[in-house]
């Protein structure tokens, strides 16, 4: 039973790769260009995740701000976030698009970034989903623990922010207060 | 049996018109053979329906040989232009023989056969599963690298891989119900087969032009790979540390 079982699998696993390949085209990768930078990234990244303004809305007592606060920081923060997926996207479409040309490729290297690629993007999934389902305000601790993580992984890297959206330009200090 | 041969002989028609035969040499290898064998089985069949079902088994593991070739010929078409996914490609086949390689070693050292399978049907079927793996693999590289393919190519990767799906479910159907699939296996094997020719006489009707790389990515110096490496990482640095940007207080 268990080998029909893995059977189906790999053959169910085959098929959907296949089809996958099948809708998939280069477009994606050949139009992939560099992420561009936003002019205050880390006011804006600071002030979407931030529970310091959602605790001063919380203590003007009043029901209907509260909503129009998480609204607002709800639309802000999941912009935000596709962007930084997007940012990651493109990153990940360009090095494709040169080290398939490559010679003397990397294996560990390659392995490595293909890895970090695929947990960047997975991340900014999960905290779009806490953002969407649970409160703007959530990932605050996961940020953390993903900020002690990354300075770990790549220590001295400037904490730059990339940041695309017009969406996000638009908003300003004083309307998120 | 003879619609299949019929969309053979069309194929193999198509690609000396076309020229697709100098393209694909062991593709159509391995349906030259596939036809040559249809004929050979109903010829002993009518004459000998006895020998028919010992020779059944030996032109199947020709055809299994001839079809792991076929992927090979999928992997050096699509990346011949790709030095360094096609690196990446062979490493990951290498990966999926290796495993099988240790697999067999295991059984041995354990004293069994090279290979447990209680029935003919069941090392076709685990041998299907190494090729299921194998085009799996390159499936899989194809799709990560975005590596432009035309018609035809995905036509027959996309033709053999179904097939090759569709055969480790019967066979193991095969394996696990017994007696009464095994009549069944009969009449669903050539049907999965005829769609696999549907697929391949729709896709490889005609030569497609060869994909071409957009113009940048061929001009385009490639850099030592480590100065790309480290290029990339620069790039996602700044991606990735807006998180830890964004939440710093």
């Amino acid at each position: 039973m268990t080998v029909l079982l893995v059977a189906i699998l790999i053959a169910v696993l085959l098929g959907w790769t296949l089809l996958r390949l099948l809708r998939a085209n280069d477009s994606s990768a050949e139009r992939a260009s560099p992420p561009t930078e936003s002019a205050h990234p880390a006011f804006i990244a600071e002030t979407v995740f931030s529970p310091r303004d959602w605790l001063f809305i919380q203590k003007e007592g009043s029901a209907s701000l509260n909503a129009l606060f998480v609204h607002e920081r709800r639309i802000i923060a999941v912009a935000w976030l596709r962007d930084c997926l997007d940012a990651v996207r493109s990153v990940r479409a360009n090095h494709l698009r040169q080290s398939r040309h490559s010679q003397d490729l990397n294996l560990p290297a390659e392995a490595k970034l293909l890895l970090r690629f695929f947990y960047l993007s997975a991340l900014c999934r999960c905290l779009l989903l806490v953002v969407q389902f649970v409160h703007p305000a959530a990932p605050h601790a996961i940020a953390l623990y993903i900020q002690n993580l990354a300075s770990t992984v790549l220590p001295g890297q400037p904490p730059e922010l990339v940041l695309s959206s017009v969406a996000v330009h638009e908003v300003s200090r004083e309307r998120l207060r | 049996m003879w619609a299949g041969v019929a969309l053979e002989v069309v194929l193999i028609v198509r690609a000396f018109q076309g020229g697709l035969l100098r393209r694909f040499p062991l593709f159509y290898s391995y349906l030259t053979f596939v036809l040559l064998e249809s004929f050979a089985a109903w010829y002993l069949y009518r004459r000998n329906p006895d020998l028919y079902a010992s020779v059944y088994w030996y032109l199947q593991w020709v055809a299994l040989f001839l079809g792991s070739l076929v992927i090979f010929e999928i992997y050096r078409v699509a990346l011949k232009s790709y030095p360094g996914t096609a690196r990446i490609a062979r490493n990951l086949l290498f990966l999926v023989f290796a495993l099988t390689f240790a697999k067999v070693l295991v059984n041995h050292s354990f004293g069994s056969v090279y290979w447990p399978a209680a029935t003919t049907a069941e090392l076709e079927r685990n041998l299907r599963m190494v090729q299921g793996f194998a085009i799996l693999a390159i499936a899989v590289v194809l799709l990560i690298y975005a590596i432009p393919r035309n018609r035809n190519l995905n036509g027959i990767l996309v033709g053999y891989g179904l097939f090759v799906a569709s055969a480790i479910v019967q066979l193991s159907l095969v394996s696990h119900l017994g007696a009464w699939f095994q009549k069944l296996f009969w009449y669903t094997q050539p049907f999965a087969y005829d769609l696999v020719l549907g697929v391949w006489t729709i896709t490889l009707w005609s030569p497609a032009p060869e994909p071409v790389s957009s113009s940048a990515a061929l001009n385009q110096a490639v850099d030592d790979h480590s100065s790309l490496v480290a290029r990339t990482e620069q790039d996602l640095g700044r991606a990735d540390l807006g998180f830890p940007g964004a939440f710093r207080r």
